[in-house]
């Protein structure tokens, strides 16, 4: 049994290495306050639970983001937003009104610089000493190094514009897609409300048969199409289609989009024309241009294999070409070995020489034969 | 040589405006006081006033517009790939690329043709009428194109 170095409770002295600040694996939270004091201020809000800005907040007309304004346009001292002009002399509330108004930029952003100008200046007395224009008050200002917004002047909004088709075919008891698009000065809102309206063919009143607000489709459930269309648009994507099922003759007609994308509201509805048929009849075209295609591709593909082809097969012919020549030669080196061993040298080297030669010159001729025939059959 | 040369550009390029007279012109059918073609229905009631209107979109129309303005590529190809071979060809060669297609227009005219002599009657009603210049034209187009791409086939590339 040796020494029991184990003690049930373990020596206090050496856990503190263990706590996590030391580890620095985690620490416990720092005590937070849940309200900020109301010296410091106040958070504005200006957005709702989805991030969408209140309609009250001033936004930028030119760009959802804000205009950037970068550091070297910014001014180098930011005037004060809320200035007192009592018991300030007339020339130093003179000069401090001329520092607020000198930047324009600053003051017309849209959330850029209100300022607040109270009280009244004393009038010719004695200056007081204190007159710098000063470092500015505790106002949500931002800081110079922030992005600042500003909005440009704009001109007047241009007319929300909606496309349509024109025309749309479509077979009796099938479905059909009526599709509809827009263009907006202004980015989509919540508040971006759809209508579709049909006239019949040789009717006079449109009637209003399909409307979309605030997120919310409502279907026709009492009229000619009760339970027959459907919403397929996404005002996101700037789409506001709707699809009518189980066509019947009596939908011919013209169908009327029209788009409200609140400020933008004043603009141009589209209207495009329902044919139902009994059978769809094929596009004008369609027909000429698959035939046309059609022979076309058919033609150079056969004209591309062919010399595909033709390539592959001279090139086989180079080849056995070559393997012949090649065989020729070999021949040739045998017959010599042969003479060779039983004749002297020099002989042999004249007969193989000779031979050479001949088989040179009818190999020649075998190429230049080859070669007309290919070019005959070009 | 240099007189067969010129005697087949000249059969070549005859064939070429054919076939492009009897496309564009309005005269496939005539009947009295109307004339129809490929495009459209030209009908002039008085005499004076011409109206025209576009002619149907019967799929086998189309089709004949189609080897119509089928035929006419071949054509025009073909006669750009006689220049062509008769620069880079080796001597005592064929023009069989030209020939091919113009063999190959003169068969797309026969088909608009015949599709036509076929099935004219199912976009027009017209109960009295007669072919047109336009017409027989494009009938004769057919063995000029004929010929003349069996002569591209047969003839060899002389200096």
């Amino acid at each position: 049994m040796g020494p029991l170095f184990l003690s049930l409770a373990f020596s206090p002295q050496y856990e503190k290495a263990f706590s996590p600040k030391y580890l620095r694996n985690w620490s416990p939270a720092k005590p937070t306050k849940e309200r900020i004091p109301s010296h410091e201020g106040y958070t504005q809000i200006i957005a709702n639970d989805r991030g969408h800005l209140l309609p009250s907040v001033p936004r930028s007309k030119a760009n959802p983001w804000g205009s950037f304004m970068g550091t070297w346009q910014m001014p180098l001292r930011i005037p004060p937003a809320r200035v007192t002009l009592t018991s300030r002399t007339a020339a130093g509330a003179a000069s401090l009104t001329k520092w607020i108004q000198k930047n324009p930029d600053l003051l017309k952003a849209s959330n850029g610089l209100r300022p607040e100008i109270l009280g009244k200046a004393l009038r010719a007395l004695a200056p007081s000493p204190a007159m710098a224009p000063g470092a500015p008050s505790s106002s949500p200002s931002p800081v110079l190094a922030v992005l600042f917004f500003s909005s440009l002047v704009l001109p007047p909004a241009q007319a929300i514009v909606v496309y349509t088709d024109r025309e749309v075919h479509g077979a009796v008891g099938s479905r059909v897609t009526l599709h509809c698009s827009f263009w907006s000065s202004e980015w989509v809102s919540d508040d971006i409300s759809f209508t579709w309206r049909y006239q019949p063919e040789g009717g006079r009143d449109a009637i209003s048969i399909f409307h979309y607000a605030k997120g919310q489709p409502y279907i026709d459930e009492v009229g000619a199409f009760k339970e027959r269309i459907q919403w397929v648009g996404d005002p996101r994507w700037k789409d506001g289609s709707i699809v009518i099922h189980n066509l019947d003759y009596s939908d011919n007609g013209t169908f009327t989009c029209d788009v409200k994308n609140p400020p933008d509201i004043v603009g141009k509805t589209s209207q495009v024309t329902l044919y139902v048929f009994e059978k769809v009849p094929t596009r004008y075209g369609v027909v000429l241009g698959a035939v046309i295609g059609g022979v076309l591709g058919v033609v150079l593909l056969l004209l591309l294999l062919f010399y595909l082809v033709r390539y592959c097969w001279l090139r086989r012919q180079a080849a056995l070409q070559r393997r012949l020549s090649a065989m020729e030669k070999g021949k040739l080196h045998k017959s010599a070995k042969d003479s060779s061993k039983r004749g002297r040298q020099t002989p042999v080297l004249y007969a193989m020489l000779d031979h050479s030669r001949s088989t040179r010159a009818a190999s020649e001729k075998k190429a230049k034969g080859l070669g007309e025939s290919r070019k005959d059959k070009k | 040589m240099l007189l067969l040369l010129l005697g087949i550009i000249v059969l070549h390029v005859a064939v070429l405006v054919l076939l492009f007279v009897s496309t564009i012109v309005s005269q496939w059918l005539v009947g009295n006081g109307h004339a129809m073609d490929l495009w459209q229905n030209c009908t002039s009631p008085s005499g004076s006033v011409h109206h025209c209107s576009s002619s149907s979109a019967n799929e086998w129309l189309q089709s004949v517009q189609a080897t119509m303005i089928l035929s006419i590529i071949f054509s025009v190809l073909s006669l750009f790939l006689f220049f062509c071979q008769l620069f880079t060809l080796t001597k005592g060669g064929r023009f069989y690329i030209t020939g091919i297609f113009q063999i190959l227009a003169g068969l797309c005219v026969m088909s608009a043709a015949a599709i036509y002599t076929v099935r004219h009657t199912e976009w027009h009603l017209n109960s009295e009428y007669s072919y047109g210049f336009a017409y027989i034209l494009a009938w004769v187009a057919l063995p000029l194109a004929l010929l003349s791409g069996v002569i591209y086939v047969i003839l060899r590339k002389r200096e």
